[in-house]
Order: C-alpha cells, then structure tokens, then sequence
C-alpha cells in the first residue's frame, strides 16, 4: 500500500479526516458494548440510559462520514487505494452504525431486564461474550487503521468463537424456558440480547473482509466459517 | 463538523476583494461577456470553468486590463478592487498589472537569467532601492513558488533552460515578484505533464494564504481540486457561482450539472 | 449469385491501377528531382565559369616583379642647396646603366624606363630621410615597370612579330640579362592594397578605393540604421493599423525596388546641386546609399520584430511593463540578431553598388586616400569601372584581382551574417 503523502496534501488531510471518523465511530460502538453489558450484570439502569441517548452521537458520526466520503470523491476523483479505502470507511460506518443500534437495543432490554428476576449466570455469560465481541471489533478496526490483512483474516476466524457462545447460550436459554416458565420473559430478553451481540460479530467479520478488499483489492473468495447451527437445533425432548 | 479535519489553512475568506456588476465586453461586433456578477473573495482560490469559447479568459483578463492591449476590445460595467473602480480614467493599466499579476497558459519566462526574469518587475516599478534588497525580493519570490532550492546555485542561468513544470513556477515567482494582491492565472497547468500539475497546484494553494487567485481551467478536475469558490461560465454568461463543494456535490442550475457531469460540451 | 465480382476494396491497393499510379508518381518525383539537380548544376557551373575567368585573368595581379638595384648617392647628381631637388632620375639612369652594361641596341632611357617611374622617388625619400646616405650607394627593391612586369609573367608572347610586340628583342635581351643577375623577384603584390591609384599600373593599388568605400558605408550605416530601425519599431509597435499605416508600408516596398541609379541621379539633382556638397565625395556616396539601403533595413527589421513571439510581449505586460518598456527592454533586444543579419546584407549590397557613385562622380582619378569623409574619392566597384577603362596591359588583370578583391568583402559579409543568424537563432 502507498505510503508517500499526496503531492496535494488537502487530499491527505481528507482521508486521514474519514478515517478519524471512522475510528473515533468505533471506539464509541465499542465503549457502548462494554457499558451495555454491564448496565445488564450490575443492574445501573443510569448507565443504560447513557448508553441510549449515546446512540445519537454515533448515528451523527456516520452521517458526517457519509457527507464528507462524498465530497472526497467529488472533488478528489480518487483512484486504486484511496478510493478503495473511501468506498471501505462507507462500508465499515455502516456496520458501526448498524452495531451502535444493538448496543442501544442492549441497554434498552437490560433496563427491562433489571426489573425481573435475573437469571443465574446469564449476565455473566452475555458479559464474556460482549468482551469476546468487543476485541473482536477493536481488532477488525485495528486491522483497518494498520491495514493488517493477516489480522483482519483471523478476525474472520474467530468470528467462530463468537457463534459457539451463542449456540451455547441459546440451548441452556431453551433448557431454562423448559423447566420454569416463568423465566420465559427474561430468557426472551437475554435470548435477543444473546443474538444482537452475535449479530454484531458478524458485522466484525464483515469489517475484517472490507480490510482485505482494501489491501488486495478482491473480496476473499473463500467463504467465511460459520457455525451458527441455531437455525436448526431441536431441544432435546421434544417430538 | 470540522472538528475532525486537521485545521485547514487558517485564513479568512469573507473580505471581497474584486467585486464585478454587469459587466459586458464586446470585440467588434461579438458579444464576448453578458451580463456578469461576481464577487472574488480575498484569500480565496477561485476557479473560472466552462465550455471552450465561453468567455472565462476575457472576462479573466478584464480583471487587469490586459483586454485594453486588443485593440477591438470594449468593456463596460463596473470593476471594482477594494472599491475603486479599475477602469476610472485616473487609473494607470501599466501600474494595475503590477497589483494584479497574471501567469499564461504556456509558460514564458524571458529568455534572460533566472535572476532577471524574477527582478525585471521589481525594477521596473522602482519597489528597491539597493542591490540587497532586489536580492531579497528575488530570493522570497522564488521561495514562494517552490522552486528556490532548484535554482538557488544557478541563478544566472537562462529562465528558457528550465523544464516545463519548473518554468511554470518560475513565471509564477515573477508574478508575485512585485508583491500583487491577486493573482490571475490563464490555464497555468495546461502545457504541464500530471506531476508538474499536481506541484503547481499544491503552490496554488498555499499562495492563498497571501493573495487571493483566480484560475481559469477547462479542467472540471481541476477546478475541484484547487479552488475554494467556483464559477461556470456559459455562452459569456455566469451560469452559477458558489462553493466548489457544493458546485460539484449538487449545483443548483441544471445547465451546471450538465456539464461537470459531462453532458454538454 | 452473380459471376461478375466487382473489384473489392483490397484491390484498392493491390491491383494494377495502383500499381501504375505508383509508378507515375515514382516517375513525376523522379523529374522533379532531376530538374532540381540539373538546376542546381547550371548554376553552380555559371558561378565556376565567372570565378574561374576572374581567377584566371586576375591572379597574376597579386605578385608584382621587383628588381634589386644599387643606386650609388653621387655627388654630382646631389645638389648640396637643397637635397630633395637632387637630379634623382639621373641617379636612376646611371644604376641602371651600371647594372646592365654591355646591351646593345638599348639607349640609356630605354634602361632608365625599365624600372617603375617612382624609384627615382623612393630614392629621394629614403635619402631626404638619411642624408648621411649621400656618397653611399643605396639598395633598393624597387617594382619595374608595366610592360616589363608583363615579359616577366609571361604575358607578352615571345613569338610575335617585332613591329606588333610591346617589348622589342633588344629591351628583351635587356631584361633577361637582369634576370640572369640574380636581381629579379616577383614577391606577393602588397601595392595592391597600400597604395592609392595610379597612372602606373605596377604602382596602382586599392587603398583609395578602400577607404572611400569604408567611408561610404559608415556614413550609410550610420544614417539608415538608426532611422530604419526607429521607422521600422515605430511602424511596427506603435502606429496605429489604419489605411494611412498600409499606405506607407506599400511605399516602403517600392522603395526598395527601385533602381539605384534613380538614387544617384536624386543625389546628384539634390545633394550636389540644391545642398551644394562636395562632389566625388563618400558622405555624399553614403548618404545615397543610406536612402537605397533604408527600405531594405526597414524590412528587414520589421519581419524580425514580428517574429518575437506575443507570449514574450504578453508576459512584460503582465508584470505591468509599459508599451515602451516591452519594445525596449525585450522585443528589440530578441530581435537585434534578425536586424543585424538584414543591416549586413543590405550594406553588402550597397557595398556593391555601382551606378548612383558613378553620378555623383566617385569615378574621377584620385591619386590619394581620402583624409576625411569629405574628401574626393572612389569606391571598390568605381575603381574596378576605372581600371577596366584603362589602356595599360597591367590593368587588365588588376581589375580583375580588384573584382576577386570586392567578391571576397561581399563573400566574408554574408558569412559574417548567416554565422550571426544561427548563433542567435532561438527556438521559442
């Protein structure tokens, strides 16, 4: 990837712009993550409520990113590398946008949550996973910003992790909801919750994806490993 | 919203520094300029586009009179720098030329040393009083174009002998050799190989700081690139003029979108 | 289907036609190129003819035959009051009768004659200028005269009958016993050049001629280059394009066309005869020649200012130069080689021309250089009128070294022109 500045260097001021953007949109989707989750484990209906009203900052960061993305290739004409990273800091603010939704739905959900009986263990477990999901962002976007392919590439690897937590989850939800249905309504909750941190890995995976693209210049072919098997698991059990 | 953007070349751009009111320009029988309005703002890039033929160079060199060397050139209208009208009888063209500079299209040094091609307009106008201080002009001027440590041991050289980019940035220190206050630019990059363009038009934008520019280019690109404000000129008219963001994003006249969307010629 | 195949269009290039329109036009290139050859050839062979007949008649000019006398000092020829009324011719006769006893047939005159008339002047000189020299015998080199200088490059033919040669047998006799002597020598003629003209052709030289012709072309050069110049920038920068502007330019062509003895009969009407100048004199030659050369000049010098590129004007009147500092400061300079190469052919030519001096009377017989520009003289191509005029067998091919003489200034001036032009010659 180059590395020499522009001989115009407003237009290396635009793109280091964009990319500042971009980071600074996913430090804060980060930093929803974490503080959601443990809004959910400590029962701080405040925190949630920051993290709700934080929502608005990170959809404002996207729409400026999206305007100046615009007016960069309007008036740059950017080719080859840049335009693919322009075309990439599109892509990855909306997925962070679409990331710092379920970061909201989270702490919308754990505010209900903090009204009912909590289900043993459960926090917990979402609290792991949202860690495990949180690296797993940071590393897509480190990837992005050192346009590491390598890391992106295991960042699509361990997007596997993520989903093994889920299918876990879900199954010990169902055994819950099984034996005592008065936990249907918070096993619904977490349920979501579970699925909503899940989705976000995949948002991570698409990130780690885009950073390839932009590094050599194809999407990788190879399609990425999935292991979401919840679409068809059965409890046991049932007939 | 820019608080993200690493901070822009801090000048103000609100002081108009050329204000034009109806202006029109006949050749002989020709019709060249109708009508225009502009407002060139102080250190400011403004760009001039349009078709070919559409009148941005007469009306460019309206700007310092060069249109009074044509000998069936006639203008009306007003023209204003800092308030006072160019045109007024008590003005003197010769002396205008040195308070607005112009560099063409192909570059034409003098076929003298790099030093007197830089020094001929100080001395003309009388603006140095010693050797040492025409030395100084010499040596700021061709700073501000970039190209002094290119030339700086071969000063005496002839200014014919340099390569094209770098002759393009030495009739640039000419210009601003006898310290204008705008600077008009007739298609500067058009004789220019990409890599020269690109070292003219990053000079371009830092000359801003201390002059304002006008650049005529029948590069839409160009125009994108360089300017800050931008103006398109069609059939001699001014079609629109506004902020080049916005100009190339979404203009407000459909005849302007036509052609930076390249629809129309 | 059809059995007629009309021709396709690759037969366009491959099929006869084409083949017999290629080879017309091999064959019409091939004339041109012959008639440009033979053109060329005719020519060149006209200029060697010219040349060589000139070279031929005319070499034989550059060496002149010399004789080394003694001519003893006596007493009794020198005359004590005053040493420069001296019976000099009689101190000649005596050498040379000394020298060349014994011939018969010869009187003591006819062997005083066989040197140049003017040893008996350089004897005087030489010793009015050494008086101690007297009772000494003085050696001098001294040119013989025509006829003799003739025998010696042999020119006059032997063979003919006594009553139709210049030189009788006995004078012939004479003269090889000088060349037995030793005496004799026919070193390079530096008369030519030094001295002025003369009734003598051995004595006869170019110098007058020379100089009146330097100082001719000072005087033109020195009236129509500036006023040319300045007409030509005037006409060029500064006049406005109207018809009055298209009128004069029209004038100036026809002026240029005009023959030159129209100029001198001008000059002898004008300067001679309302002005009262002196006559024969090179200030009156250059100030012809100035009004013959000034169109020329004009011309010359408005295509060379027309030639500097708009771009170099355009870009002193950005940087806010006036009218006058753009002619002055950059076209005129950019234009100096192209005006210097048309001044230098337009004095080249006036160099040669011939008719306008003849009116104005620089043919008369000067036996001097002129001191001043005032003063009477001829000119090179006068001079050459002059001597082709003359009886004497020695003139004949003095005029044509004169001739060589003029052809070499003419040649060296050109060169000198074209090595101006491409050494200045840029490439905008």
């Amino acid at each position: 990837m180059q590395t020499d500045p522009h001989i115009a260097r407003a237009f290396d001021r635009d793109l280091e712009a964009i990319q500042a953007m971009t980071l600074k949109m996913g430090g804060l989707v980060e930093a929803a993550i974490l503080d959601a989750a443990q809004a959910l484990e400590t029962r701080d209906d405040d925190l949630a409520e920051k993290v709700r009203k934080g929502d608005k900052a990170i959809d404002l960061l996207e729409e400026q990113i999206n305007f100046e993305a615009a007016r960069l290739i309007a008036l740059r004409a950017p080719t080859a590398g840049d335009l693919r990273t322009v075309l990439t800091v599109m892509k990855i603010a909306a997925s962070l946008e679409r990331c710092g939704d379920y970061a909201k739905n989270l702490a919308k959900r754990s505010s209900v949550l903090s009204q009912i009986a909590p289900i043993s263990g459960s926090a917990g477990a979402i609290r792991r996973m949202a860690k495990a999901v949180q690296h797993l962002l940071k590393d897509a976007l480190d990837s992005f910003i050192q346009r590491d392919a390598e890391l992106a590439a295991n960042v699509r690897l361990r997007d596997i992790e993520i989903d093994q937590m889920y299918n876990a989850l879900f199954r010990e939800f169902l055994t819950h909801m099984m034996e005592d249905p008065r936990s249907i309504t918070a096993c619904m909750h977490l349920h979501f919750i579970a699925k909503n941190i899940e989705r976000v890995g995949d948002h991570a995976t698409g990130i780690a994806e885009q950073v390839i693209y932009l590094v050599s210049g194809a999407m990788p072919e190879e399609s990425r490993p999935k292991s979401d098997v919840t679409s068809t698991t059965v409890p046991q059990g049932t007939k | 919203m820019n608080d993200m953007r690493k901070v822009e070349r801090d000048v103000d751009t609100h002081i108009v520094k050329i204000a034009a009111r109806g202006v029109q320009v006949h050749y002989g029988t020709t019709h060249a300029i109708k009508d225009v309005d502009v407002d060139i703002l102080d250190n400011t890039v403004t760009a001039f586009i349009g078709p070919s033929g559409c009148g941005k160079s007469t009306f460019l060199r309206c700007l310092n009179r060069m249109n009074d060397t044509v000998a069936s050139a006639r203008v009306t209208g007003s023209i204003t720098m800092d308030g006072k009208d160019i045109y007024a009888p008590s003005v003197d063209p010769v002396q205008l030329r040195a308070q607005v500079g112009m560099v063409f299209q192909k570059p034409n040094p003098f076929p003298k040393s790099i030093y007197d091609n830089v020094a001929y307009g100080p001395k003309i106008h009388g603006l140095t009083r010693s050797k040492a201080e025409l030395d100084e002009i010499v040596e700021k001027s061709l700073r501000r174009a970039a190209i002094w440590n290119e030339v700086k041991d071969r000063l005496d050289a002839p200014g014919t002998g340099l390569s094209g980019g770098q002759q393009q940035r030495l009739c640039i220190a000419r210009a601003i050799a006898t310290s204008p206050e705008v600077l008009l630019m007739d298609e500067p990059c058009s004789a220019l190989d990409p890599i020269a363009t690109a070292q003219v038009e990053e000079l371009i934008d830092e000359l801003r700081s201390q002059f304002s520019v006008v650049i005529v280019t029948h590069s839409m690109q160009q125009a994108a690139r360089v300017s800050q404000r931008t103006a398109f000129f069609h059939l001699g008219n001014l079609v629109e003029y506004g902020e080049t963001g916005t100009i190339f994003t979404k203009p407000s006249d459909p005849r302007t979108e036509s052609y930076i969307t390249g629809r129309i010629g | 289907m059809t059995d007629i195949t009309p021709e396709s269009s690759s037969d366009h290039w491959t099929g006869a036609r084409a083949a017999a329109n290629v080879k017309k036009r091999h064959r019409s290139e091939l004339y041109l190129q012959a008639g440009g050859i033979a053109a060329l050839v005719i020519a060149f062979t006209m200029l060697f003819i010219l040349v060589s007949s000139l070279v031929s008649t005319g070499w034989q000019a550059f060496t002149q035959t010399h004789a080394k006398i003694d001519f003893p000092v006596t007493q009794e020829r020198v005359n004590a009051g005053n040493l420069e009324r001296s019976n000099w011719r009689a101190m000649v006769q005596d050498a040379m009768v000394a020298t060349l006893p014994d011939i018969p047939g010869v009187d003591e005159r006819q062997l005083a004659i066989m040197l140049s008339n003017n040893a008996q002047f350089r004897l005087r000189d030489e010793v009015v200028a050494n008086p101690s020299l007297v009772g000494t015998t003085v050696v001098l080199t001294v040119p013989l005269s025509d006829p003799y200088d003739q025998l010696n490059k042999g020119l006059i033919d032997r063979t003919t009958d006594e009553e139709f040669r210049r030189l009788k047998d006995a004078e012939i006799t004479a003269f090889d016993a000088l060349v037995s002597s030793g005496r004799v020598s026919k070193p390079f003629n530096w008369a030519l050049f030094n001295s002025a003209d003369s009734r003598f052709p051995e004595l006869a030289g170019l110098r007058g001629a020379l100089v009146g012709s330097f100082y001719t072309l000072l005087v033109c050069f020195a009236l129509a280059f500036p006023i040319g110049i300045g007409a030509a920038v005037y006409l060029e920068e500064f006049a406005p394009k109207n018809k009055v502007s298209d009128i004069i330019e029209i004038n100036i062509n026809n002026l240029a066309a005009v023959p030159s003895v129209v100029f001198g009969l001008l000059a002898l009407a004008v300067f001679i005869g309302w002005f009262g100048m002196p006559r024969s004199a090179p200030f009156v030659g250059g100030l012809t020649l100035a009004l013959m050369t000034l169109p020329t000049i004009i011309i010359a010098t408005r295509a060379a200012l027309k030639a500097v590129p708009p771009s170099i004007r355009e870009a002193a009147l950005g940087v806010g130069a006036s009218k006058q500092q753009v002619v002055f400061h950059h076209v005129l300079p950019l234009a100096m080689p192209g005006i210097m190469t048309g001044t230098i052919i337009g004095l080249a030519q006036a160099l040669g021309e011939t008719a306008p001096l003849l009116l104005i009377g620089m043919n008369a017989f000067i036996t001097a250089a002129p001191g001043t520009p005032f003063d009477s003289a001829t000119a090179l191509p006068t001079q050459i009128f002059i001597w082709a005029d003359s009886p004497e067998r020695g003139f004949v091919s003095r005029t044509s070294a004169a001739i060589l003489v003029l052809l070499g200034f003419l040649v060296l001036m050109n060169a000198v022109a074209i090595f101006l032009r491409s050494k200045f010659e840029r490439k905008w």
